[in-house]
């Protein structure tokens, strides 16, 4: 045997060690071609990654195959305890964690795949050459019968090296939070304002809103949120019972989704102001809920029994002024209900 | 030539025809492989999967998979070229040449088995990769219930031609040796 096909021999069985063994076998050494275009711009289709060493650094390119049929090469991003959390550099998103066990070693050269494609046809071509008149003889026996498979297998080899893509189905499910609800004043009426926090997912339209069972038929929404005017009487209810606002909504979904919630809203009010300004009653409610007084004005002229007169009045926000009656003395008693309680204050106004 | 001559010829002839039959059958298969749909989704999750393509959508927004496009590609192009193959050897049994359909007509077998191969392959794959679509769940979040519907799969009979497949390429393999191997050696006796 002459030297050089004893050198060819060696070069042909050190690269199948290297091509076939290595994935086998888990050494801190090898050859990969790439596959997919994660690592694009830095590393491309068809390029060949030499790995050699496991000692790595976030930062560093790494290989790591969870089988010896799908290894990936990707950049380490984060290393903790025993796993490592590597990225393709034109993926949205990380590789799920990995066992650093999986690892196979550091990406210390990338050879381009204009040169080592040219280099090893070159290499090839030369191998042919000089072995030609064993391959000629070799070809006329087995050409007619293995060509046709050699020339199929040739074809979806490359279609697989050229299209082979590694990104599997990724899906986010959707999903939609309650973010807050508030009720705020707007113009003295009180609107309940409904947020949600959504992912992928959006409000389509509204089917029914219900406040303590009552169909709310007037409301506004965008794709994240529900607003709506809460009335009076309603509102008037809540302030004076203290009840939290009962709500339902049921709503239509993008993506097919459908809502059904129920949200218990607090009452939060201020206390209204009464007092006597120029003995007449002056009444101010600094809420957008109305609030029922029950107002009794007790007088008398003088040498004549008291007398009394009493009404009711429901007050939405603002600033309320009772004029006195015409008397000697005058006294007045004012009730309503706030936040369940019932509240009572007699002023006097004159004598 | 004599009364068992001409009875050979006769079967050769007929084992050459039997062959014609299983290549138009077996492109038949290759092509329904190709465009049945292999599974059809309906309800949340609405669509369909074949090796010519695919168009799901998971709760309406599109799934897309580089494993899905490129088991695509693998098979159309493995099933062009099969294709191709298969009536290059069906040209030339017609056009007789002897010594070229005998060779290409066992390339094209081995072709088949691996064409076979690489269908059921891809088809392991594929089932692997759609099982990905996640169930459909309804949700109770701070938001309320969230309810989604759900999906029902219903599976295209591909499995069916791929067995009949195996079956034509068997059929094929069984036609081919006794026709070259028994048949010829006994014309070759006389």
């Amino acid at each position: 045997m002459r030297i050089i096909d004893l050198m060819i021999y060696l070069l042909s069985l050190l690269l199948i060690i290297i091509l076939v063994l290595t994935r086998f076998i888990p050494i801190p050494f090898g050859l990969f071609t790439v596959a997919s275009g994660s690592m694009e711009p830095s590393i491309r289709p068809l390029d060949l990654a030499i790995v050699f060493g496991r000692d790595y650094k976030i930062g560093d390119v790494v290989v790591w195959c969870s089988s010896p049929f799908y290894c990936v090469l990707h950049r380490v991003v984060n290393i903790s305890g025993s796993y490592i959390i590597t990225k393709g550099d034109a993926n949205p998103v990380s590789d799920p964690p990995v066992s650093k066990d999986l690892v196979r070693g550091r990406v210390v050269l990338v050879i381009p795949r204009e040169i080592w494609i040219l280099l090893t046809s070159i290499l090839i071509g030369i191998i042919i050459f000089y072995y030609r008149r064993r391959v000629y003889e070799t070809a006329i026996v087995f050409a007619p019968f293995i060509a046709p498979m050699i020339i199929y297998l040739l074809i979806v080899g490359i279609v697989i090296t050229l299209f082979a893509q590694q990104s599997t189905i990724q899906i986010v499910y959707p999903e939609i939070y309650l973010s807050r609800h508030d009720i705020y004043d707007v113009n003295g009426s009180c609107v309940v304002n409904i947020s949600y926090y959504v992912v992928e997912i959006k409000i389509l339209s509204i089917d029914k809103i219900y406040v303590f069972n009552r169909s709310i038929d007037s409301f506004n929404y965008t794709g994240n949120s529900i607003s709506f005017v809460l009335p009076k009487d309603l509102a008037l209810y809540s302030a004076s019972t203290g009840s939290r606002l009962n709500i339902s909504v049921e709503a239509d979904l993008s993506r097919k989704g459908f809502l059904k919630g129920f949200y218990q809203i607090p009452v939060s009010l201020q206390k209204p102001l009464i007092k006597i300004i120029n003995e007449s009653l002056y009444i101010e409610n600094p809420n957008c809920y109305p609030l029922e007084f029950n107002i009794t004005w007790m007088f008398s002229v003088a040498g004549e029994p008291w007398r009394f007169e009493s009404s009711t009045y429901v007050l939405d926000k603002g600033s309320f002024v009772f004029n006195s009656p015409q008397a000697r003395f005058v006294y007045v008693e004012i009730r309503y209900r706030w936040l369940g309680a019932e509240f009572y204050e007699r002023l006097y106004v004159r004598g | 030539m004599s009364e068992d001559e001409r009875e050979i010829s006769r079967l050769i002839y007929v084992a050459r025809i039997i062959i014609l039959i299983l290549i138009i059958i077996e492109i038949i298969m290759i092509i329904m492989i190709l465009i049945t749909p292999i599974r059809r989704y309906s309800g949340g999750v609405e669509g369909y999967y074949s090796f010519t393509g695919y168009k799901i959508f998971f709760l309406e927004e599109e799934v897309r998979s580089g494993v899905l496009d490129t088991i695509n590609i693998i098979m159309e192009t493995s099933s062009i070229a099969n294709i191709i193959a298969q009536i290059i050897v069906f040209i030339m049994i017609l056009l007789r040449k002897e010594p070229i359909y005998k060779d290409l007509l066992l390339g094209t077998l081995l072709i088949s088995v691996i064409y076979y191969g690489i269908s059921y392959g891809s088809l392991n794959i594929i089932y692997r990769e759609l099982s990905k679509i996640p169930q459909i769940y309804n949700t109770s979040t701070t938001a309320g219930i969230v309810t989604f519907p759900g999906y029902n799969i219903s599976e295209g009979p591909i499995m069916f031609f791929i067995r009949i497949l195996l079956f034509v390429i068997v059929i094929k393999i069984a036609v081919y040796i006794v026709e070259h191997i028994y048949l010829e050696k006994t014309v070759r006796s006389y």
